[in-house]
């Protein structure tokens, strides 16, 4: 049966026709495998990663609130008042994210006895014990070294799958409740890729440098941790695409003529995050952002929001690139920000995986860095040689 | 129709990461995954917020009454329960579409009675989420809709009506 459907695909990818796209298309494609990383780039990558992995941890209290806690007994009181204060919390907002994002504190204890509309894994199996009081105690003790081992690019075969499981289990217990939240399928998709490439590597023979135990060798053209950070790329990117082309998949081809509509849709967010706990900052009877959207600037509306879109459908070129990579990066934070100040939409999870996969800052100011020496280097070898003429007019 | 394509371009896409072995194809095998699966399958979901925009919105949240349901005070839900007010329309709609499902009908054709007994069985979870919370929900509560439609020329109207109320 699968030799009646592979042979006419094996003919048709050895067509001659086949062979010419195939050439043409070979060095674009090896573009899209990404770069060779510098050692610092990936520690960088992985200790940051562990951090956001942390706070997506449902570990429960002490560690909810564990940085305010230390904070309060170095300075007290001074970090909770940049906290409490929305305009200190957010002073490097834009481009960076609310400084209460960046604290290590982690979400709070799964509390659902029940799954009663289970999705994914938990249509196999019963997740409630990521509520059970033994289970949030013994979290932590799990957690914790797994992820310090992760940073430190310790034992990955092992520990990747662990944290992967209880990222992906706890998170699907939640989206069993009846309501499915958009917040962590990025994350988890990232854990999910990275654990399958560490795997594959692991078993195809390379378990040493896997483990940590040697430095990992290219396979393909490029080690381990680089197709680990390329697999979790695409994982970033494949989202955006999905969020991009589901749009005008499910309106029929019409969103871009009804987009002006979304302007409702601002209306609906700023009610729902009224009545989310009656917050007053929220109690606006006219959202002008609405207003204009619907009434006094439809086309530019229309304009603006389509370009955000195709920011999302061609997010994939961010891959082509390092460059490509800082540029959407950004761009996508951008995005983020502005969807956070207008509809008080955030994904905070997936703007910190822009800034860590995409972003990269550490690679950049270390390129600056260079850039700068080695320009001080030829200024101060220029000053150094006399020129010809001025030689000749001294003799 | 569709999810015929999405199955195509996940096989095509599979076939050239396999044979090619190049990261790009991993993409449209993603794509493709995710539409199938939309958000039954976690961490796959096909992100479908604002892929419709409509001349029509609206929300919901929770709200408890003294005579009438007509006359809804709103609760704190996040404090209670832990839930936001986007939560509530998501299990609305997850659990009055199983039951339309179950019956055969459109959710929209749902009854009175049967749109209480939606409520009912979301008011036994909001109760269980607010007892590990150590909280109490009301004995009178109510699911407010509130429809939000454009109104050319004066911006838009917000009309709540009651979906399902206790007791």
């Amino acid at each position: 049966m699968l030799e009646k459907i592979a042979a006419p695909l094996r003919r048709l990818f050895d067509c001659p026709a086949c062979h010419r796209v195939r050439r043409r298309l070979a060095p674009v494609l090896r573009h899209f495998d990404g770069p060779r990383h510098h050692r610092f780039e990936l520690v960088f990558m992985r200790v940051l990663f562990a951090l956001v992995v942390y706070q997506a941890m449902p570990l429960g209290k002490p560690f909810t609130d564990g940085a305010l806690r230390l904070a309060d007994t170095v300075a007290p009181g001074k970090l909770r008042a940049i906290l409490i204060d929305k305009k200190k919390n957010e002073a490097l907002r834009p481009p960076f994210l609310p400084i209460s994002q960046m604290l290590p504190n982690s979400e709070l204890a799964m509390d659902f006895p029940g799954q009663p509309k289970p999705v994914g894994l938990a249509k196999a199996m019963d997740l409630t014990f990521f509520s059970k009081p033994a289970v949030v105690r013994a979290l932590p003790w799990i957690v914790i070294p797994c992820l310090l081992l992760y940073a430190a690019g310790v034992g990955l075969p092992v520990v990747l799958p662990i944290l992967t499981f209880v990222n992906v289990g706890s998170r699907t217990l939640y989206d069993s409740q009846g309501f499915i939240h958009h917040g962590y399928q990025m994350l988890s998709l990232v854990l999910v890729a990275q654990t399958v490439v560490v795997l594959t590597h692991t078993l195809r023979g390379d378990w040493r440098a896997t483990f940590g135990l040697r430095r990992a060798e290219p396979i393909d053209g490029r080690t381990v941790w680089d197709w680990m950070i390329r697999y979790s790329q695409w994982m970033i990117i494949g989202c955006y695409v999905i969020a991009g082309v589901v749009k005008p998949i499910r309106s029929d081809g019409e969103w871009f003529a009804k987009s002006k509509y979304i302007g409702l849709s601002v209306v609906k967010t700023h009610r729902q995050n009224y009545y989310g706990n009656l917050d007053e900052e929220w109690n606006i009877p006219e959202p002008r952002v609405a207003k204009i959207m619907l009434e006094e600037h439809p086309h530019l509306t229309r304009i603006f929001l389509t370009a955000g879109v195709m920011l999302e459908i061609f997010a994939f070129l961010a891959l082509y690139n390092r460059f490509t990579a800082l540029a959407i990066g950004f761009l996508l934070v951008v995005f983020h920000f502005i969807n956070d100040h207008i509809m008080g939409l955030y994904f905070y999870v997936n703007e910190k995986l822009d800034w860590i996969f995409l972003v990269n800052l550490p690679f950049w100011i270390w390129w600056l860095f260079l850039r700068r020496r080695r320009l001080g280097q030829e200024q101060e070898v220029g000053e150094a040689v006399p020129e010809p003429e001025i030689e000749a007019a001294a003799a | 129709m569709n999810e015929a394509i999405y199955l195509l371009v996940l096989i095509a896409g599979a076939v050239l990461w396999f044979k090619t072995r190049r990261s790009f194809f991993v993409l449209p095998v993603l794509v493709a995954l995710s539409l199938l699966a939309r958000d039954d399958y976690y961490p796959l979901s096909w992100f479908p917020m604002y892929g419709d925009p409509d001349e029509k919105e609206s929300f919901q949240y929770l709200a408890t009454f003294e005579d009438s349901p007509e006359q809804p005070v709103p609760l704190k839900i996040r404090d209670l329960t832990g839930l936001t007010a986007p939560k509530v329309k998501k299990m609305w709609n997850r659990y009055s579409g199983d039951l339309a499902e179950a019956l055969k009908k459109d959710k929209s054709d749902l009854t009175p009675e049967e749109r209480n007994e939606v409520g009912r069985q979301m008011f036994a979870e909001f109760d269980k989420m607010a007892a590990q919370r150590a909280q109490t929900l009301p004995a009178n509560l109510a699911i407010i809709e509130v429809l939000i439609e454009e109104n050319p020329g004066k911006g838009w109207t917000e009309t709540p009506h009651v979906l399902a109320s206790r007791p």
